[in-house]
């Protein structure tokens, strides 16, 4: 078993050497171009059978293979032993691999007859991406490598993961990552080919699209997963793990929104191709900051075997984007210039500098311990206070900023197009802050928050409003059959402005929590009671439960309106030190209360708890969903665009549309 | 010697009596819980992967969390409780670095980045700004079949 997904990798490492140089000939000689695609998808072949050759292995127990036998263990639910496949190191390189084998075949699918000219260099760019991993898979840190003995038992999974959130966070969150390659492809093929015409925009848009939702899936799951398991009553704590899932993210979103530009005006062509540059180079990062230990320890890093060739990598990649970067400096000039502030294309800009600022704020903090650890030889904590002092400005212009740019028009606005616009919802914003002063909210943090929440979905309520109207006086349709209109035959504007309405939806949780949480630390006796806000809980005592892998302690807390809550707290066999904690949230549209278990005395006639009471969270999953259904239906082809497409497979022309106040 | 073994055993039975004290919810011990977690909420627990002494789970981090409470009962500032926390396990176990040295470094980059990002924004916008529009380059010349439609397309307008 061991030996077939060994070879496996081999010969896919093998074919993706060849798939690259074969590309590489086939941009001259159709035949071979042809033989490349087929290397990919033998390859995709490949890795997908070495990938569940490991998964035959954990699922058998199979534990003469190391990898098998440090993260999983007989007693394991099957579901665990399955996600133990991307629990460590190897395992989450080899699922890396497979999903960029996959999408990479996806890609070949979609796009091989519509992109012919362009799709050898795409493939061949992929095909020396996965070079790479399949190196590291095949000769550094295979997945395959075996005991010298026989082992009954395997190690088992660490218990924090032991978490139905485990099941599908670390996979969307390396999907994410990976998904960053396609764009990053294409924009490298573009350079190499020269064809840097309209097309290959169109089919990067979707695809960065694509990497934008699964991210958000993920960086949502990771939230999700922290607030009901790691017990702080929190659900984002700026730890390097999220910064690095978080900074593509951000380029990514920089790059979706400043591509529109070049889409319209022909303009910021150098700039977008280094926003997907970054994005990829940062995923990479990402998944080598979190892969490699530099994190626990710089010395970690010089130790682990795969830490400089990530290191050679990244630079490779940045050489090589550079490189080409100025080699094609002469055919990106752009075909038009900024005219006025007051632009739909100036507030994209404004959007690239502050989401910009934030992702080099993040990478900063995030870093920074390791410099310092590095040069001065002394290691240094930075934690949440920075990275909220420093974002939280930067993220009220970035919400101020989202409201402004959809009513400005592209070019220049007028001064009685800018009043018609935004009187209203600045109005609206207004009578906002005065009844939040009036009833009492004082917090500067929280009024300027909410403020800024009040006059983006003015401005979106305003914007449906519009196209609601003008849609029904030209289809004659009832309004919300006109509403539904809007997201048909203008899914990427009104499916953008879902988006933007989801993140409102996610900032009205984000400051509720941030500036008004509530938190307690008690010591109760049995029969004793503490409050939090509108809260009273009563301690009524402790239980335990004990099974093959751990010991559980209950406690029983009754609330004024007489149900029992059961905080607990697992002591598990394979790491004492380290117990996990059984969190309960009784959760409302308004606030969460969220208790945790701490210590007990010996005799259990006491114990501590911490409580918390969040305002608005449950608003942040509801947001994340908008999020991600609005980015889908951003990305959905339209019928109309999928038969023009299919006639016409040439080189679309840019369209420069004369400027109209948009409808 | 007397008054030394007195002052031992003094010293010996404070914790545990902090440690009684402390499960008794009075309203000064509830003060001192919260003092506690507040100076536990700026410890980060040295086991744990970027978790604070208050909100870990760990065992190390329950002992510490003792240990603050003990030092409270007994007089303990909170600058003395940080310090000797600092000088067992370094500067790491802040949740932020002092703002002194090189440690400056951490803010004023991204103060100093989000400026030149300014200063490069500003100057891509003001140098262009009023410039009339390029023609696109894409947009070829007209040949004299465009000229002679475009003629007769005008004629037929008016």
């Amino acid at each position: 078993m061991a030996e077939l997904g060994a070879i496996a990798l081999v010969a896919a490492f093998v074919l993706a050497c060849y798939g690259t140089v074969a590309a590489g000939v086939g941009t001259r000689l159709p035949e071979v171009a042809l033989s490349a695609r087929n290397a990919l998808l033998g390859m995709f072949g490949l890795i997908t059978l070495a990938s569940l050759t490991l998964i035959a292995g954990f699922l058998s127990h199979n534990y003469e293979l190391a990898y098998v036998a440090e993260h999983s263990s007989n007693e394991m639910p099957p579901a665990y032993v399955i996600a133990a496949f991307y629990s460590g190191q190897q395992g989450s390189l080899l699922y890396w691999c497979w999903t960029l084998a996959i999408f990479s075949a996806l890609v070949v699918w979609l796009s091989w007859r519509a992109n012919r000219q362009l799709m050898p260099y795409v493939v061949g760019v992929l095909c020396a991406m996965e070079a790479f991993f399949l190196f590291l898979l095949a000769f550094i840190q295979s997945p395959f490598a075996t005991l010298p003995f026989h082992l009954d038992n395997g190690n088992g999974l660490n218990p924090v993961l032991q978490d139905k959130g485990m099941l599908i966070h670390p996979p969307m969150m390396l999907m994410g990552y990976m998904s960053w390659s396609i764009p990053f492809a294409f924009a490298m093929a573009a350079l190499i080919s020269g064809r840097l015409d309209f097309t290959w925009l169109r089919t990067v848009r979707r695809w960065s699209l694509a990497a934008f939702c699964i991210q958000s899936i993920g960086l949502l799951l990771g939230a999700w997963w922290a607030y009901h398991v790691l017990g702080w009553g929190g659900y984002w704590g700026w730890d390097p793990v999220e910064n690095a899932a978080f900074m593509p993210w951000l380029a990514g979103t920089a790059f979706l929104h400043s591509v529109m530009v070049q889409e319209r005006r022909g303009m910021l062509k150098v700039w977008n191709l280094t926003l997907l540059m970054l994005a990829y180079l940062l995923a990479i990062f990402g998944t080598f900051i979190v892969r490699s230990g530099i994190l626990t320890s710089v010395h970690a890093f010089a130790l682990s075997s795969i830490g400089p060739f990530f290191f050679g990598w990244l630079g490779l990649t940045i050489a090589t984007s550079i490189g080409l970067l100025l080699w094609r400096l002469p055919r990106l000039q752009g075909e038009a210039h900024f005219e006025s502030l007051a632009s739909r294309e100036a507030s994209f800009l404004f959007n690239n500098w502050l989401l910009i600022a934030v992702t080099f704020a993040v990478f900063w903090g995030t870093v920074f311990p390791i410099i310092s650890e590095a040069v001065r030889g002394e290691k240094i904590t930075v934690g949440p206070p920075f990275f909220g002092a420093v974002n939280g400005p930067i993220f009220l212009a970035l919400m101020v900023t989202m409201g402004i740019g959809p009513l400005l028009p592209w070019r220049r606005a007028s001064r009685g197009l800018f009043v018609r616009n935004f009187l209203k919802p600045v109005t609206a914003t207004a009578a906002a802050v005065a009844l939040m002063l009036a009833l009492g909210i004082r917090n500067p943090g929280a009024v300027l928050g909410y403020g800024a929440c009040v006059f983006v979905f003015a401005t979106l309520v305003f914007e449906f409003y519009r196209g609601t109207l003008a849609r029904r006086r030209v289809t004659g349709k009832a309004t919300l059959g006109a509403l539904a209109d809007l997201f048909v035959h203008h899914n990427r504007r009104y499916g953008g402005y879902l988006v933007h309405v989801g993140v409102v939806v996610v900032a009205v949780a984000i400051v509720g929590s941030h500036f008004y949480q509530l938190q307690r630390q008690v010591s109760l006796e049995r029969g004793q009671s503490a409050a939090i806000g509108n809260y009273r809980l009563t301690f009524n005592g402790l239980a335990s439960v004990r099974d093959a892998e751990k010991s559980t302690t209950y406690a029983a807390l009754r609330l004024d309106d007489g149900t029992v809550i059961h905080p607990g707290k697992s002591v598990w066999a394979r790491d004492e030190k380290n117990p996990t904690s059984q969190i309960v949230i009784r959760s409302t549209p308004f606030e969460d209360l969220y208790v945790v278990l701490g210590d007990w005395t010996p005799d259990q006639s006491a114990a501590t708890f911490l409580l918390f009471v969040n305002p608005m969270v449950a608003w942040l999953w509801v947001g994340g969903v908008i999020v991600v259904i609005g980015t889908v239906v951003t990305a959905w082809p339209h019928p109309q665009m999928r038969r023009v497409q299919a006639a016409r497979p040439a080189v679309i022309a840019p369209k420069h549309e004369p400027a109209v106040a948009t409808v | 010697m007397r008054l030394a073994v007195v002052a031992l055993a003094l010293l010996l039975l404070a914790p545990a009596a902090a440690f009684a004290q402390s499960y008794t919810n009075q309203p000064s011990t509830q003060a001192l819980d919260d003092q506690a977690l507040a100076i536990a909420n700026e410890l980060q627990c040295p086991v744990c992967e970027n978790v604070t002494v208050a909100y870990s789970g760990s065992t190390l981090a329950a002992q510490m969390r003792q240990v603050i409470r003990e030092k409270l009962a007994e007089g303990w500032t909170r600058d003395q409780i940080i310090q000797y926390f600092v000088d067992r396990y370094g500067e790491a176990i802040l949740t932020q670095p002092p703002k002194r040295g090189l440690n400056l470094l951490v803010w004023l980059l991204p103060v100093g980045g989000v400026l030149a990002g300014l200063a490069v924004l500003g100057t891509v916008l003001w140098s262009r700004r009023g410039a009339p529009a390029a023609l696109p380059a894409a947009v070829p010349p007209l040949t004299e079949e465009d000229e002679r439609l475009l003629a007769q397309a005008l004629e037929g307008a008016d």
